[in-house]
């Protein structure tokens, strides 16, 4: 499995979590080739406006040895994962980023320092904030990134 | 699953704590260090080397002591009051309150030390310094811009209870916080 793998599964076991992220707890490969879409993750949209939900989408991208670890013999690396989560909301002018920033803060009660099965520990980097998604209708969101520091071996 | 895997690599300074050595295997309330970044450990040596027919012939070294320095952020009163023996005193309370640290030239009381780093199998490794003093130093600055991150030398020696000066132990699971003698574990 996959850090973006067992952090959407950690997540997704947080009552109070799913409770404001009533959009959905996505890992970024099962949203399809085009991203957040209303044909291949309606539940993460209104039916009856179109607008998005509370949604928190997970993106891991760009593992890499950090050279603090090696050892060519068992082909052991050291690994920084970067892990980029957006939360949406629909961001009218009544909502704004109200469950967006409640989400952010579970989220950092749930991620940062905490250790998942296979790593070391995942450590908070940075919350980029009140930003506006074009392509998905002027939708609020934060972005946040944590880092996974795990590792890699020969099997 | 958590586990020892002895070859394994660890991560980290997840915690430290400090507390008031007795001398007797038996400590203070410990303290945890806010934020500790750092731990370093230098294990002191005295060593002597054999001379004859033109090369060296025999080697010799034995451990003396154990060096350390911990980088933290805060001027916490407890920690400076535990380190330094200067213990703090307070005033007034609510908004009037004012607390007071006063350093003279008193001697530094002997302290322990311990400290975690994980592993990535759920389990942990953790240091215990038993019987140290600050003996190097004690510095920090106030810098624009900066927090006042205070850093603190010192040597350690056998604790005449316990009989060591440094003792590492592994947990298959690790612990939620590493504890002083006699609850050392």
């Amino acid at each position: 499995m996959t850090y973006e793998d067992q952090i959407v599964t950690y997540l997704n076991t947080n009552v109070p979590l799913k409770a404001i992220a009533t959009g959905g707890i996505l890992n970024y490969p099962e949203t399809g080739r085009k991203g957040l879409a209303r044909l291949l993750t309606p539940g993460a949209f209104t039916e009856t406006d179109g607008m998005l939900k509370p949604t928190v989408m997970v993106l891991g991208t760009k593992e890499v040895a950090d050279q603090q670890i090696i050892d060519p013999r068992s082909g052991y690396n050291s690994t920084v994962t970067p892990i980029f989560i957006w939360v949406y909301d629909k961001g009218t002018t009544k909502d704004e980023y109200t469950n967006i920033v409640a989400i952010c803060d579970l989220l950092y009660g749930l991620l940062a320092y905490q250790q998942l099965p296979n790593m070391f520990q995942i450590l908070y980097e940075t919350t980029v904030k009140n930003k506006r998604e074009k392509a998905l209708k002027e939708a609020a969101f934060y972005m946040v990134k944590y880092n996974v520091y795990g590792s890699r071996k020969f099997a | 699953m958590p586990e020892i895997v002895r070859a394994a690599f660890k991560f980290s300074l997840q915690q430290a704590w400090v507390a008031k050595a007795n001398g007797d295997g038996t400590y203070g309330p410990a303290i945890q260090f806010p934020s500790a970044k750092t731990l370093s450990l230098d294990l002191e040596m005295i060593s002597d080397t054999a001379e004859g027919n033109s090369r060296h012939t025999g080697l010799a070294a034995q451990i003396v002591g154990v060096g350390w320095q911990m980088d933290g952020v805060n001027l916490s009163e407890e920690i400076v009051g535990i380190l330094t023996g200067e213990t703090p005193s307070s005033s007034n309370s609510g908004p009037d309150q004012v607390d007071t640290q006063t350093t003279t030239n008193d001697l530094m009381p002997y302290i322990g030390l311990v400290a975690q780093a994980w592993g990535e199998n759920g389990d942990d490794t953790c240091i215990l310094i038993p019987y140290t003093k600050v003996m190097k130093g004690f510095s920090y600055k106030l810098d624009y811009g900066k927090y006042i991150t205070p850093a603190f030398k010192g040597d350690g020696i056998d604790e005449p209870n316990l009989g060591f000066m440094m003792q590492r132990k592994d947990h298959a699971t690790k612990v939620t916080q590493p504890q002083f003698p006699p609850a050392w574990a």
